[in-house]
């Protein structure tokens, strides 16, 4: 049976604060989903992460490699940070990416459904701080895997779903300087142990771009 | 964090006199309010839509069908409000050794640093007006050719439009190339505003009533709209821009020497400000450290639904 994985959520942090989050310019056409894995682009948008980029074995961070992962989904912006404000300015642009038809003489103008998700040209993700506990599903080479406390205190690198959706915890990846991402802190006790149940994570701070 | 370390003066008795900036130097006036719509909000954004009428009414031949004619529904403009805060953290004993009170005062600074931010967004509507501020017709607030809903009907309909427009179907409120501040170009302005046409082509009523400037225009200004006859000439014409009415106002947050703007009363323009929270403070003590934290924020936004009603240029 292939895995299908649930959104990664943070659950809880080591210190008792909230856990960080960023909110800065999303890259164009993007649409990763709230609670994937996300990167930095070249030109400094946020963008869903490739799967294999990672900040192991290089001199600085990689980028590229796991910044975050999103609270917000992407938006499929049409240009990257489009309509975001710069400092001490509002909104710029139209402020929503949901559309509908066109307007009668004005190529440029947008008809934005009322009540449509707003959008200031930017989207939101949880660091990967060592402070910050996540729940992921947990999963083996595209299958549901039952996590069991031999996995707790290993260090797993993290797969997209057969569906292309969400990101599982991977045991068979276990390759250092390869494909480590995560270290299972626990599982995750609202669930049963099963195949395909969740567990609790902590990024590597070497495998991550960490911002701040 | 404020300490005592970096605060020593304050612990002990004997400064004649603090100077403080935030206190002692008194902070502008507001000058958004005197421009801009200033509504409230209840909801996370607010959404304006712009609507065309019909076209000129022609004449139906006997016994023939009348012509029928819809309204045009245009483009919508999104206000979303974002949130801004300024947090400032002293410690309990720096606070409890400060024998002039200062520290206790903190808030005041953030009520100045709060209207400084209402300001300056507010004012780059029209510093990013001829980029990236956009209408509800999809380009930016100053441009020399806004597309009218009724398309090149509407400009073939406008009485006298040839010579003001650049480009069938549509409507400027900047010149092309931009001028600097002068006689001529106040002339002009004003020919843009008289010539003025709905989206439809049916000429409307808008006089441009203030000409916002930066303070480096403020004397040519002065001269422009003051002298009692033509100014720098030496004939003794009349100067036939007072009859227009026009005032001119400074604004303080303008960042160009030579972009000037003008603008309608505040009823025939669609330049606003939404107060969706209201500056306010919180305060709370770290119940380790004893350490107080002081939070300013305060919730807008600020655009423009449509151009009509405005008129720019960008210096040269």
């Amino acid at each position: 049976m292939a895995i299908t994985a649930i959104p990664i959520q943070p659950v809880e942090s080591q210190s008792g604060n909230q856990w960080r989050a960023f909110r800065i310019i999303e890259e164009n056409a993007q649409t990763f989903k709230a609670g994937t894995l996300v990167s930095v682009a070249a030109d400094g948008g946020i963008q869903a992460w490739n799967g294999t980029t990672y900040g192991v074995n290089t001199a600085a961070p990689a980028l590229g490699s796991v910044v975050g992962v999103s609270y917000e989904a992407g938006s499929s912006l049409a240009t990257t940070g489009v309509g975001a404000p710069v400092p001490f300015s509002p909104v710029t642009g139209l402020g929503a990416t949901l559309t509908f038809g066109s307007v009668p003489n004005e190529a440029s103008a947008k008809n934005i459904p009322h009540g449509a998700p707003l959008n200031d040209g930017r989207v939101g993700f949880i660091l990967p701080s060592a402070d910050t506990i996540f729940s992921a599903t947990f999963g083996n080479a595209g299958s549901p895997a039952t996590p069991a406390v031999t996995n707790v205190g290993k260090q797993y690198g993290m797969t997209i779903d057969t569906g292309g959706n969400f990101w599982y915890v991977d045991s068979s990846k276990s390759t250092f300087g390869t494909n480590l991402l995560v270290t299972v802190v626990g599982l995750d006790l609202r669930d049963v142990p099963a195949a395909g149940t969740r567990v609790l994570i902590q990024f590597i701070s070497y495998a991550v771009y960490l911002l701040g | 964090m404020m300490v005592r370390g970096t605060f020593a003066q304050t612990l002990a008795p004997g400064v004649h006199h603090w100077f403080l900036h935030f206190l002692d130097l008194q902070m502008r006036e507001e000058e958004y309010t005197h421009v801009f719509n200033v509504e409230t909000s209840q909801q996370a954004f607010e959404d304006e839509v712009e609507m065309a009428g019909v076209g000129a009414m022609p004449e139906k031949p006997e016994g023939s069908a009348a012509i029928y004619d819809d309204m045009i529904q245009g483009g919508t403009k999104r206000y979303v409000h974002l949130t801004y805060a300024l947090g400032s953290r002293a410690t309990w004993e720096l606070i409890e050794d400060d024998q002039y009170g200062i520290l206790k005062q903190v808030p005041k600074a953030h009520a100045r640093s709060a209207m400084f931010a209402r300001e300056m967004v507010a004012w780059n509507v029209f510093n990013l007006g001829f980029s990236t501020i956009l209408t509800t017709d999809g380009v930016s607030l100053f441009n020399t050719q806004h597309p009218l809903l009724g398309g090149v009907a509407a400009t073939n309909l406008g009485p006298g439009l040839t010579n003001v427009i650049f480009a069938g179907g549509t409507y400027p409120n900047r010149p092309s190339p931009d001028v600097d501040l002068s006689f001529t170009a106040i002339q002009l302005m004003v020919n843009q505003f008289e010539r003025m046409v709905d989206s439809q082509g049916i000429p409307v009523r808008i006089k441009p009533r203030h000409i916002l400037i930066p303070p480096e225009l403020k004397f040519i200004a002065r001269e422009i709209l003051g002298s009692p006859g033509k100014p720098y000439t030496n004939d003794n014409e009349l100067n036939a821009l007072l009859g227009e009415d026009l005032k001119f106002r400074v604004i303080h947050y303008f960042v160009s020497q030579s972009a000037w703007f003008a603008v309608a009363e505040k009823d025939a323009h669609q330049i606003k400000f939404f107060d969706r929270h209201p500056i306010d403070t919180d305060y709370d003590d770290d119940f380790d450290t004893r350490s107080t934290k002081v939070l300013t924020f305060q919730r807008f936004s600020a655009g423009a639904t449509s151009w009509v009603g405005t008129w720019a240029s960008n210096g040269p």
